[in-house]
């Protein structure tokens, strides 16, 4: 665990006997590899091809999720808008494959992660100016925008989006057979998420914290605040456009949707639930959510509505999701305030900026 | 463009501009008061749009009766809102702009499960009400009646709200507790009621809204996201916190879109979030707005 983390909660120095560990990152340890593990199993536990099918798209609601979580939860960036990057690198795929034949999956992959990156630093330059309520609004307009886009182009299929997308080989790397694909994705997204582990235990990542709690002062302290910003808006555009590009090898098929404005709002729900801006926050979430969905369509026609009951639950009763479920447990148990204290409702009212 | 079409997608223009203006100003009033931004409000005018469907019936209705049926769908919403803002807004206006947001989604999905749950996921049809079918000649242009019927209500809701709110007590309470609610509360305001109040009349008039738009469309469940992001645009183009700004940015955005849809057509759907877009990086409060969106540095 980073220096950051290290000092900020004295617990994590009470160590394992014997080990160069503390407890917590023990815990930690185990319950990836638990994770891993099943994840691993996925295909052999003799799951039907669909379940196969089902936990694929997990992974990839994982990595696009926690590609948000760097923006919203760990430098305190809104956006609305996510599906842009995530919906280039779906159509960056789809076009190439569907439109251009090219078949190769790896050019395939590093083109529409590549078209998701170069996006959001576009995108990311000119917005990054704002903050706060203007930069979410904004980021809704260009995925709005993105979207009405694809929607409109006859060249990329219009509503009814693009079909004809293959998966092919790498090397010697057949990824044609659903479960071959599977692992590969588990893979990559495997080294994704040790990728931004590594970015939010970084230098890197306690400027982007240090963004989150007071960008002002961060800005006094001599930090290029919109360098960083702009910095993660494209680091996050890219692993979006990365977790794009394995949806559409995924479904073989680039729809719309994939850039709606509910599929911005999905992986915003997903880390809320799991907690956001925690690293594995996003990735409970979008499991925790996934199975919710699916288990809620085969029952009623009006998931939707309980997806958003348990929503509007999760921020009035758990503000901190999951995660923050638990730690405030702990606290509870452990009979100490919660950090930040004990507020009264009314407390916060003086301190509010709109004014 | 002949003066006969410049004729019609002038009036319609307009048109589209009041609808934009009665969704628009519910999400003005709740900023200027209670300082979010409402998401949820399209699920509002979805509400009033299927209402008015349930008491009047897919048949066509006369007039006055339709307008009873307007009024009928707007109180019921309103009741609905202002129950919503006692037991769950309330306890989220001081929180982080996101969970605002996510919090408003989320009632977005519960309306369109409602709906859904209630009248079906099928499009439901309105008729227009008897004699507003057809179109009249104005300088010898046949412009559709019904569009000037919105233009109408538009124009008398418009007064009614400006002397409610510049003319009455009751406007000088709640301008009183949009100036600062802290110190209207400390001199004995009822502050809970103004939201409370504030909110079912943003509500109120969303669903008007809906109504009037119900016999134009079909209706289906997500007809609260369709029109939410353009009363959006609209609010902040107009400045979010002034009522006179978002009128003008609702005609403006109004007749752009009707003049975009006639001429370059593929373009039309842009408009909206091109106008966001332009107005958040130029001129953050917005047309005729005072507050800026952010006072963060960075």
């Amino acid at each position: 665990m980073a220096v950051g983390t290290e000092a900020v909660t004295p617990t994590a120095k009470r160590r394992v006997r014997g080990l160069p560990l503390s407890l917590r990152q023990v815990a930690t340890l185990a319950g990836v590899l638990i994770l891993v593990g099943f994840l691993a199993l996925v295909p052999t536990l003799n799951f039907t091809q669909d379940n196969v099918f089902f936990w694929n798209e997990i992974l990839i609601f994982v990595l696009f999720a926690s590609s948000l979580n760097l923006l919203i939860g760990y430098t305190g960036m809104v956006s609305f808008g996510h599906a842009a990057y995530y919906g280039a690198g779906v159509y960056a795929v789809g076009v190439m494959v569907s439109k251009w034949g090219q078949d190769m999956m790896l050019v395939g992959l590093l083109f529409g992660t590549a078209v998701g990156g170069l996006l959001a630093l576009v995108v990311g330059a000119l917005i990054v100016r704002a903050a706060g309520l203007a930069f979410a609004i904004l980021t809704l307009a260009f995925g709005q925008l993105a979207f009405t886009f694809v929607y409109q182009r006859n060249y990329l299929g219009g509503e009814n989006g693009l079909a004809g997308i293959l998966r092919g080989t790498i090397g010697p790397l057949d990824l044609g057979p659903l479960n071959n694909y599977y692992y590969f994705t588990l893979v990559i997204v495997f080294i994704a998420m040790m990728g931004i582990w590594l970015v939010v235990n970084s230098p890197l990542g306690l400027a982007m914290k240090s963004i989150r709690e007071d960008a002002g002062r961060t800005q006094f302290l001599g930090m290029r605040v919109r360098l960083y910003k702009l910095a993660v808006f494209t680091l996050a555009g890219t692993l979006a456009g990365l977790a794009g590009s394995l949806r559409a090898y995924h479904n073989l098929f680039a729809t719309p949707e994939e850039l709606g404005l509910i599929r911005s709002a999905e992986p915003i729900i997903m880390s809320i639930i799991g907690g956001m801006g925690t690293f594995f926050g996003p990735v409970l979430g979008a499991i925790g959510y996934m199975w919710l969905e699916n288990w809620l369509q085969a029952y009623t026609s009006t998931w939707i509505m309980w997806i958003g009951i348990l929503l509007v639950a999760v921020i009035l009763v758990f503000p901190g999701g999951l995660l923050g479920g638990l730690s405030r447990l702990r606290q509870v148990l452990r009979s100490r305030r919660p950090r930040g204290g004990w507020r009264l409702p009314w407390q916060k009212l003086h301190s509010d900026s709109m004014d | 463009m002949t003066f006969d079409e410049l004729v019609i997608v002038t009036v319609n223009g307009i048109s589209f501009g009041f609808l934009l203006f009665l969704v628009a100003v519910g999400l003005s009033l709740v900023f200027g008061v209670m300082g979010i931004l409402n998401l949820a409000h399209g699920a509002f005018f979805m509400l009033g749009a299927y209402l008015a469907y349930e008491f009047g019936g897919a048949a066509a209705l006369s007039l006055p009766l339709f307008i009873l049926v307007m009024i009928g769908s707007g109180l019921v919403t309103a009741a609905i809102a202002a129950v919503l803002e006692a037991a769950l807004f309330r306890r989220i206006y001081y929180r982080e702009h996101l969970e605002i947001l996510v919090f408003a989604f989320a009632l977005i999905f519960v309306a369109e499960g409602a709906v859904r749950l209630q009248w079906g996921p099928n499009p439901l049809i309105m008729s227009y009400p008897e004699g507003f079918a057809s179109s009249v000649s104005i300088f010898g242009a046949p412009v559709p009646e019904w569009s000037l019927l919105i233009i109408v209500a538009g124009l008398v809701i418009l007064a009614g709200l400006a002397f409610l709110l510049f003319r009455t007590r009751i406007g000088y309470v709640i301008r009183a507790v949009a100036e600062d609610s802290h110190m209207a509360g400390a001199l004995g305001l009822n502050v809970g009621l103004v939201f409370t109040g504030v909110f079912a009349l943003g509500a109120l008039l969303a669903a008007i809204g809906g109504s009037l738009v119900a016999p134009t469309l079909a209706l289906t469940p997500q007809l609260g996201l369709l029109f939410l992001v353009q009363a959006f645009a609209v609010v902040v183009v107009g400045g979010l916190d002034s009522i006179p700004g978002s009128l003008v940015a609702a005609i403006i955005l109004g007749l752009a879109n009707s003049f975009l849809v006639f001429t370059f057509s593929g373009w039309a759907p842009y408009s909206f979030y091109l106008g966001l877009i332009v107005v958040l990086l130029l001129r953050p409060q917005g047309i005729l707005g005072s507050r800026e969106l952010t006072k963060q540095v960075g």
